[in-house]
């Protein structure tokens, strides 16, 4: 009902607005938010993700100007509203998108201090962004033929330590061997890697 | 805490390292500039491995489970299944970002297998010895990067797999691949 207040109360709000049963994409903001603070709703937390990412990423490249850093901002918010929602958290469903916006603005605000102290510091201290920029990658073409070098077991553990990330129980188990020897076999694949990029040699 | 050896920056890397001894390493990296050094570069060279691996830059036996992640986040990967004693077509299609050929033969109780490039004799002309291989499922995955299979000629590409073990070898299956540049065969109507 326009200019009602509503309280996340599930039964007399059921009586109040039957429609929010009808497909998830049919409900309104407020309708949406309901069925979300009733209990695990995949359809309705998915369609409200999806209403509000949009509008969230563009005002993070607004007032960021930065794709990454607005894409960071759309799971943060997301995810903040969906928690809040499932708590009950948001008392005001049919003013969600001011909601939303509240909480945009103070991430953004949070993280525009952070750039700003960051800036600070370098002026300060007349450090250079390249002081603590992260070390640049390999020759990623030596390093594609270095890694055709190495044995398919080895080349095997080194592609699913460092791109799949899996612990060494798991490397173990699915390659049929030991931990222990997932590990020796690491070691020495490394070890290789370093030689035939040129890398100084180290102590095992 | 000493400074770390190259194998224990490794381990605290790959998340190897009992959490006492991660802890430890840790605030020593806070202190120890050289160590700081050391594992920066362990760390570049591991991101570059990960670059390389999303790509699908590489040629491999591998783990069916690398195949099914690269596909589950995105890159498409065209799969052949070939059973031992077939021939199967194959090609690339624009768009394809890996090529995977899933050899699939009886692997119970096969404890080591390799993987034999053959000529058209059947005679064995590369080998690529200790292959990772699921011997529940019976299979071999093989994958081949596309950036050079766009290149190949029409050709047929022979595999056979053994086990090998001190006593000899044992067939395990014969695979042939044959590769059309014009791309891959259209697929079957259901």
């Amino acid at each position: 009902m326009p200019g009602a207040a509503y309280r996340v109360v599930v039964d007399e709000d059921l009586a109040a607005d039957p429609g929010e049963h009808g497909p998830a994409r049919t409900l309104d903001d407020p309708a949406l938010a309901l069925r979300i603070a009733r209990g695990p709703d995949r359809e309705a937390e998915r369609e409200l993700c999806r209403r509000f990412a949009g509008r969230i990423r563009l005002y993070g490249l607004r007032h960021l100007r930065d794709e990454a850093a607005a894409l960071d901002l759309v799971q943060e918010i997301l995810l903040l509203l969906l928690t809040r929602l499932r708590e009950g958290g948001v008392r005001e469903p049919d003013r969600l998108g001011s909601y939303v916006l509240g909480a945009c603005r103070l991430a953004v605000s949070g993280w525009k201090k952070g750039a700003r102290r960051r800036s600070e510091l370098v002026a300060r201290f007349g450090l250079e962004p390249s002081d603590f920029a992260p070390r640049p990658l390999p020759d990623v073409e030596r390093l594609d033929r270095c890694l055709e070098g190495l044995g398919a077991r080895a080349r095997s553990v080194v592609m699913m330590t460092f791109y799949a990330e899996q612990p060494t129980d798991e490397i173990a188990r699915e390659l049929a061997t030991t931990p222990g020897n997932v590990r020796i076999v690491r070691h020495r694949a490394i070890a290789s890697l370093r030689d035939c990029m040129g890398l100084a040699a180290e102590e095992p | 805490m000493s400074c770390g050896t190259a194998g224990r920056l490794l381990d605290y890397w790959a998340r190897d390292l009992p959490p006492e001894e991660e802890r430890s390493l840790e605030e020593h990296l806070f202190s120890c500039e050289p160590c700081g050094e050391r594992l920066a570069e362990l760390a570049a060279l591991a991101e570059g491995v990960r670059r390389l691996v999303l790509a699908g830059r590489f040629r491999s036996v591998v783990p069916p489970s690398i195949v099914e992640r690269l596909a589950a986040g995105g890159l498409p990967v065209r799969t052949f299944r070939v059973r031992a004693g077939e021939a199967v077509p194959c090609g690339t299609a624009p768009g394809d970002g890996l090529l995977v050929a899933r050899l699939e033969t009886d692997l119970r109780g096969v404890s080591r297998v390799d993987c034999l490039v053959c000529d058209e004799t059947w005679s064995e002309r590369e080998r690529v010895a200790d292959v990772p291989f699921d011997a529940a499922a019976g299979v071999v995955t093989l994958a081949e990067r596309v950036d050079r299979a766009r290149h190949f000629p029409a050709h047929a590409l022979r595999l056979r797999l053994v086990e090998a073990g001190p006593g000899g070898e044992r067939a395990l299956g014969r695979f042939e691949l044959d590769h059309d540049p014009r791309g891959p065969p259209a697929p079957q109507a259901v």
